[in-house]
């Protein structure tokens, strides 16, 4: 039997370096999405754990509805990224800084 | 079950779904369908005050606190529509996909409200989210509002990845998530577990993901970009509504299920409200953009939101409340005045574009003078009594230093809105500024409250304490 | 219960094994000298016109965000279907809502013609 904690640390460290590929990455928003993307998947993989390890069905019954939230929130992202690619011609990360006061 | 249909949720949704459909039919006339989405608004503020379900239903509440708050939400998304149809109407970017899509927004926020469980509460949230990235990136054709979009959908997407991670967390070492027993739980554990460490992390990562969605001081870089990137009238939907929703789920969060780890947040929410203050303070001396000022003047006062709720007493909570009510309502004011205005066939950009507007168009000048001598605290107006509130509890609480350095912030930022004001009444441009019509009924009422309410604060004193009042009802 | 997965973990082993040894072999015993000509993109004896990473059409962005949606009602509707015997009445309308609220998103997006690909 695996203990829990090591479940946890692994979705932090997921979770974590989720973070961090949104902060240091400095290229493509694309790059962006997918950190976005393994951000709740740790998240998804923390509450199944937790779920399991109570007993308890509401992590899972959970984890359905930010999957779907997520994919509703992927979507969104994609069409801005493209409304951002028709405007700019680029998606890099560099380019977003027009605004500034 | 049946009285769930008169919910003014359910009205909405099943409505606006209607709406949706309609609309692709009758391509052709806006105005039919904006009427129809404004009926709608009308139709379920009625049932908010007048129906209340008395069943109790686990994950959602029903309460006096809640449907008032809600009918406060809809009269103001009435009022904002009323101004972005004109406001949208003149830039020739009329949808109807604006509104339904408000709308939503505008669903997810009283979902939010009624949250009683964290599941329900992140569903609301991401509703309310969702909308609000689709709207700040409604204007297509303009660099800076897809920019916008983009950056706050980045950030809100990370907040909401916190949020989920501080929900996980606190479902994994209380066992629920709902707030009654999360409240349970918590207040049997023992102050030096791991459990107890599990609780306090998880409520860290909820606090950053909600200061965020607040605008609250180290999470506010989002704040001043996304204000300017998008139209104007994103800019009052996302000054009002989405605050007075996550004000709300502060105060249910922090007073039913954390409410015994409040000797933790209160330091958290009086330095995020001290931080906030001084920041939305100082670096609104600097800004040229009219917008931006705004945001930064929009930062410091949430800091005084959080500051009260973080007395975690009675007046602290009234002042917090009162002032929220009256931010969203000056807020409504201020930037409803910038959506009448345009200049050279775009909205207001800089605050020298409104050089001479007293000369061209008294009236509005008369407006923003009230709007502004109210923000910036001035004694008549009802945002002097605002922030008279706070620093009065803060005070009672014997914070003295804290209430020195508030009055000083309040007075620096006295500063810039009275250089809006010079700006409107002293310098002259020769330039063409315009206005859709001579006056707006709506939106003199809007400002005629600031004062009125301001010369009589017993009205709304009465309104907030009966507010707090059934507040405590529930929460204990 | 692992016991059961050792035959995977055997063949997974066999084939990172095969594979390296194939590879290596080459790498060690193939001769090499690489110069600008031999590491310079073919592309039918020209110069290359443009970056290799091709650009998609924006259409299959939109096809890809239209998929999303859909493609995770099945995520519902799967458990749903398993515990249909169990839920009744109740649960069958609440399944005939969330259902009639994706048609509606679909007959906006065929009205709006995001599904037409001209």
């Amino acid at each position: 039997m695996i203990p829990i904690s090591y479940y946890l640390i692994l979705s932090t460290i997921i979770f974590t370096l989720s973070i961090a590929g949104i902060f240091i990455n400095r290229k493509n928003i694309l790059v962006l999405l997918m950190s976005l993307e393994l951000m709740f998947l740790s998240v998804n993989f923390n509450l199944i754990t937790l779920g399991n390890y109570l007993g308890d069905l509401t992590g899972q019954v959970f984890v359905f509805f930010v999957l779907t939230v997520v994919a509703a929130e992927s979507a969104i992202g994609l069409a801005l990224l493209i409304v951002l690619f028709r405007n700019k011609k680029s998606i890099d990360v560099d380019d977003l800084s027009e605004l500034k006061g | 079950m049946f009285d769930l249909f008169y919910i003014p949720e359910i009205i909405l949704s099943i409505g606006i779904l209607l709406v949706i459909v309609i609309d692709l039919y009758i391509e052709k006339q806006k105005y039919f369908s904006y009427l129809l989405i404004q009926f709608l608004i009308i139709l379920a503020s009625f049932y908010a005050l007048t129906e209340v379900p008395t069943h109790a239903y686990s994950s959602y509440e029903f309460s006096k606190f809640t449907s008032l708050i809600k009918f406060l939400l809809l009269v103001g998304a009435l009022i904002i529509f009323h101004y972005t149809y004109r406001h949208l109407n003149y830039l020739n970017n009329l949808k109807i996909e604006y509104f339904t899509i408000s709308v939503l927004g505008l669903i997810g926020t009283m979902i939010m409200i009624s949250a009683y469980s964290l599941l329900m509460l992140y569903l609301g949230i991401e509703l309310l989210s969702l909308a609000l990235y689709a709207l700040i990136g409604f204007n297509k054709a303009s660099k800076l509002s897809s920019e916008a979009a983009i950056k706050y959908y980045i950030l809100g997407a990370m907040s909401s990845g916190i949020l989920l991670f501080g929900i996980s967390l606190i479902y994994g070492f209380t066992g629920s998530i709902d707030y009654f027993e999360i409240a349970e739980q918590i207040s049997s554990v023992n102050n030096n577990s791991v459990q107890f460490l599990g609780i306090i992390f998880g409520m860290i990562f909820i606090t950053a993901s909600l200061c965020f969605k607040f605008g609250a001081a180290p999470f506010h870089i989002w704040v001043p970009d996304i204000y300017q990137g998008s139209l104007v009238s994103t800019t009052i939907l996302l000054s009002t509504l989405p605050k007075v929703a996550v004000f709300v789920v502060f105060l249910k969060l922090y007073f039913i299920p954390f409410i015994t780890l409040a000797f933790i947040w209160s330091d958290i929410l009086i330095f995020i409200g001290i931080a906030s203050i001084v920041i939305g303070s100082i670096f609104a001396l600097t800004q040229e953009n009219m917008k931006r000022l705004l945001a930064y003047s929009a930062i410091s006062n949430i800091g005084f939101i959080i500051l009260a709720m973080g007395l975690v007493t009675d007046d602290g909570l009234n002042a917090s409340l009162y002032y929220t009510i009256v931010y969203s309502f000056t807020a409504l004011a201020s930037f409803g005045i910038i959506t009448h205005i345009t200049s050279n066939s775009h909205g207001i950009e800089d605050i020298s574009d409104l050089a001479g507007l007293s000369k061209t168009h008294p009236y509005f000048a008369i407006l923003i003078l009230i709007t502004m001598l109210s923000s910036a605290g001035i004694p008549p107006l009802i945002g002097f009594h605002a922030k008279l509130m706070v620093i009065q509890a803060l005070i009672n609480n014997s914070y003295i230093i804290l209430s020195v350095l508030v009055v000083l912030m309040t007075v620096i930022s006295a500063y810039y809105y009275l250089r809006i004001i010079k700006t409107i009444y002293f310098e002259n441009r020769e330039n063409l500024i315009s206005t859709y019509t001579r006056n707006n009924i709506l939106l003199s009422i809007n400002v005629i409250l600031l004062l009125g309410l301001g010369v009589f604060p017993f009205i709304m004193f009465d309104i907030t304490s009966y507010l707090a009042s059934i507040l405590v009802d529930i929460s204990i | 219960m692992l016991y059961e997965y050792l035959p995977i973990l055997i063949f997974l082993a066999l084939a990172l094994l095969f594979a390296t040894v194939m590879l290596s072999a080459g790498f060690i015993f193939g001769g090499s000298n690489p110069d600008d000509e031999k590491n310079s993109p073919y592309e039918c004896g020209f110069e290359p016109f443009e970056d290799s990473r091709m650009k998609f059409d924006v259409r299959f962005y939109l096809v890809a965000i239209l998929f999303i949606i859909f493609d995770l009602e099945i995520a519902f509707l799967f458990p749903w279907a398993v515990v249909l015997d169990h839920i009744g009445l109740e649960g069958y309308l609440a399944m005939a809502i969330f259902i009639f609220i994706l048609l509606i998103g679909f007959i906006y997006e065929w009205k709006k013609g995001a599904l037409e690909w001209d």
